[in-house]
């Protein structure tokens, strides 16, 4: 899997580009601004950008800026955006990139501590799913509501819910939570049905995009996606 | 000025006193030169002493004292008269060459009245030959006729051609001084006609008495018509000028009440009227009857500007117009430019010129009061607007210089554990002690992070109120509703309304034991409002601690108000619940 990293703090650049290539992930190259980062990306052809959203000059979104970019430029390209702040907004902006979002991804900054896990993040988005840090999910599932309908689900199905809405597949939550699959398939019918979302199945990946978007406009209170 | 009695009055007593003396003296003298009739006799006798009175009243109690020391030198003067009683050659000699000087008095007294003093050609031409002509023709005759005595009122004498010359020149004389006083009456300013047209036409009635009496003594020698004449003539003149004081007086006392109002706005009411220098104009000229009154301010820079604000020449007094100085601590702060006249009249114009005194100096604290608040307001928009400044750089000093360092430590001993790698007993320990490193600063960035959130609201900064709150509202611990509208406001209205739902949203936690809660932002007619409502206890007081004075604080600044009562409206049941209401304007 061949990488770029743009950060702006040097010492962190190098950090990653080092403990990434001892876990086995080629880095192909590394920017430290957007300008720095649009040449490096159209000369190396990477599968997966890792994007710091802070950049100089302002300091504010110019990662999701870099995003747009190289996405309209290279749509194959996986982009993976790491943020200080658990900003929903940066993630709505990340996955409106497409009509139907794929191969993006919005983890917070400090998930570099552990980097088997920010290279199982970069793979999948370099595989074309969609994931939003589970931070995030936690927060939005927290929210108290007037009239919350996730009061009706058991602590099970919760955490289920959750971790679609963080991007993992039907296999990947069967994985996370140690059960079967088709477990995990009965669960979901329930807190579909009893949530009023849109059913899909797990047989494409498309479905599972659309899945996570489905479930992030829920939990942040707005009229589900329709598609 | 009454200020002025104390001072005043010793010279008027002892005036009044040797007045008093010389008139006994003198009748007691002259008791051959008695008609016999009583009504003839005791007025002619009494005319004087009883003119003393008046006189020293008008003495101490005017403007200027010299109407009534003219009026009491009149008076002594007047029983010099009855010295022709005497048989002694000299006293006799002395009281027919001055038996008329009163007249000359009395003609000074008529010609500059109501002020007392000589100011235009016609009186210095007039008052000189109103003393010449009664002495030099009494002289005149003295010489010529070689009276003898006794002489006096009543007593018949040999109308010789020496007589008749000084009696044609007394009536010319009166005549001129009624045409003189008719005609400033004609072209006198509205303050000096202040007396009133009976008055002046009283003195008039009395100069033309005097012109009768000439007359009379000139072509008649019977006594009939000229003593009783004489009589009538005094007494006019007797009570003509309490009359005439009295009047003026009463104006005065009138206007110092209009002063007084002036004044009292000032003090009391705050009347911005008199703040305001046209009005203030306007206020004093009608207070005092003078509507030519004009104030002209005088600046730091020596000039002198009128109460539009022009620049002006520095006033010079002119005929009939005089300046009075307005002085506040001792600096010259305006000019009053009015009639002359107003000095005459008892303390007007000081009365005038401290009211004027109070009221410019009120305006000009009323405007530096405004200029100052005005400062303030600003400093104050400045200091918070700097202060969040001071947060938002602090902020991103810690978030994008140490916390991005800690990121790259981070992945270093992520780096390092990784390396160890293997499960061997060698290399437990160092692996266990990399982990707790690994995650303690884990937690220390975590920490890091909540702070700098603390400090400054990125989300508000960067994507608006309605983003910020609800970021700020998935942490709430109680459901909340937020309604807010999505448009970006200026930043210094953005950041208090979102630290008055930070504030409320917390409160709302604490204390208010609520079920729910909701947080509304709308803007209409300027104002962006925002309200914090919880179905809670509807206890405000935690707030009336720090917390509302803070809150307080920062809505002021940008210019708005809070109110905190309960939330009413919520339900048809009892008062409950707390509302927090902030209105700030949107506009600067």
């Amino acid at each position: 899997m061949r990488v770029v990293i743009v950060e702006d703090q040097g010492l962190l650049l190098d950090a990653l580009a080092d403990g990434l290539t001892a876990r086995d992930v080629e880095v192909v190259g590394r920017a430290r601004d957007r300008d720095e980062a649009l040449g490096v990306i159209d000369a190396s052809a990477p599968d997966v950008a890792l994007l710091d959203i802070r950049l100089p000059p302002t300091y504010t979104d110019e990662g999701l800026g870099i995003a747009e970019q190289v996405r309209a430029r290279y749509p194959d390209i996986g982009l993976l955006v790491l943020s200080s702040y658990a900003e929903v907004a940066y993630a709505e902006r990340l996955l409106s990139l497409e009509e139907e979002s794929r191969a993006v991804g919005y983890l917070l900054k400090e998930r570099v501590g552990e980097l088997a896990e920010l290279v199982g993040a970069l793979r999948r988005v370099a595989s074309g799913e969609v994931l939003i840090d589970s931070y995030i999910i936690d927060r939005l599932m927290k929210r108290r509501r007037t009239r919350d309908p996730l009061a009706t689900l058991t602590p099970h199905e919760r955490r289920i819910l959750a971790l679609v809405a963080e991007g993992r597949s039907n296999l990947g939550i069967a994985q996370v939570l140690g059960c079967q699959i088709s477990t995990v398939e009965k669960h979901l019918t329930v807190v579909t049905e009893k949530l009023g979302l849109p059913a899909s199945g797990d047989r494409h990946r498309r479905q599972l995009n659309v899945r996570v978007l489905a479930v992030l406009a829920f939990l942040r209170g707005t009229p589900p996606v329709q598609t | 000025m009454r200020s002025d009695g104390p001072r005043r009055w010793p010279a008027a007593a002892l005036a009044a006193g040797t007045v008093m003396l010389f008139a006994l003296a003198a009748t007691v003298l002259s008791r051959q030169t008695a008609t016999g009739r009583w009504f003839i006799d005791w007025p002619l006798r009494l005319w004087g002493v009883a003119a003393v009175g008046p006189g020293v009243v008008v003495w101490l109690r005017a403007a200027s004292p010299r109407l009534g020391q003219l009026m009491v030198a009149a008076a002594g003067t007047y029983y010099l008269n009855y010295l022709r009683g005497s048989e002694q050659p000299v006293v006799f000699a002395v009281g027919f060459c001055l038996a008329y000087l009163w007249v000359g008095l009395v003609a000074h007294l008529v010609l500059t009245w109501p002020v007392g003093r000589i100011t235009d050609r016609a009186q210095r031409v007039m008052v000189p030959l109103c003393y010449a002509a009664p002495v030099g023709s009494q002289v005149v005759r003295y010489l010529v006729d070689r009276p003898r005595p006794p002489w006096g009122f009543g007593i018949p004498q040999p109308n010789t051609l020496a007589a008749q010359a000084g009696s044609a020149l007394f009536a010319l004389l009166a005549l001129i001084t009624v045409v003189i006083l008719v005609r400033r009456w004609a072209v006198a300013s509205r303050l000096r006609r202040r007396p009133g047209a009976p008055v002046w036409g009283a003195v008039v009635l009395a100069c033309l008495l005097g012109v009768g009496v000439s007359l009379a003594s000139m072509l008649s020698p019977t006594l009939w018509l000229e003593i009783p004449l004489l009589v009538v003539a005094l007494c006019a003149g007797l009570f003509l000028v309490p009359a005439v004081y009295g009047l003026q007086r009463q104006r005065a006392g009138w206007a110092r009440r209009g002063l007084a109002d002036v004044a009292l706005g000032l003090w009391v009411h705050g009347d911005p009227t008199t703040v305001d220098p046209p009005r203030l104009q306007q206020a004093l000229a009608d207070a005092v009857g003078d509507p030519t009154l004009r104030l002209i301010y005088h600046l730091a820079d020596e000039s002198y500007v009128d109460i539009a604000g022009r620049v002006v020449a520095p006033p010079q007094p002119s005929a009939g117009r005089a300046l009075s100085s307005v002085f506040r601590r001792g600096r010259l702060f305006a000019l009053i430019e009015h009639d002359e006249a107003l000095g005459d009249e008892g303390g007007v114009a000081e009365a005038t010129i401290a009211a004027a005194g109070l009221a410019i100096e009120n305006a000009h604290l009323y405007a530096t009061l405004q200029a100052h608040i005005e400062q303030i307001r600003n400093s104050r928009l400045r200091l918070a607007t700097a202060a969040f400044e001071e947060r938002r750089r602090i902020q991103r000093d810690l978030h994008d210089g140490a916390q991005q360092r800690l990121f790259a430590v981070l992945v270093l001993l992520d780096m390092a554990r990784h390396q160890l790698g293997g499960d061997g007993e060698s290399i437990d320990l160092p692996r266990r002690t990399l982990q707790r490193a690994h995650e303690g600063l884990q937690d220390a960035i975590q920490a890091l992070r909540e702070l700098t959130e603390n400090i400054y609201p990125v989300a508000l900064a960067e994507h608006g109120l309605a983003h910020a709150v609800e970021s700020m509202a998935d942490l709430s611990a109680v459901p909340l509703t937020v309604d807010i509208d999505r448009r970006r406001w200026r930043p210094e209205v953005e950041n208090a309304a979102y630290f008055v739902i930070a504030e409320g949203l917390t409160n709302v936690a604490r204390h208010a034991g609520a079920t729910r809660a909701g947080v509304t932002v709308s803007a209409a007619a300027g104002y962006l409002t925002v309200e914090v409502v919880d179905d809670g206890r509807g206890n405000a007081r935690p707030l009336a601690g720090h917390g509302l004075s803070g809150l307080q604080d920062r809505v002021a600044v940008v210019g708005g108000t809070l109110s905190v009562g309960p939330a009413t409206g919520t339900d048809s049941g009892p008062v409950r619940g707390t509302r927090l209401v902030a209105r700030l304007p949107l506009e600067e």
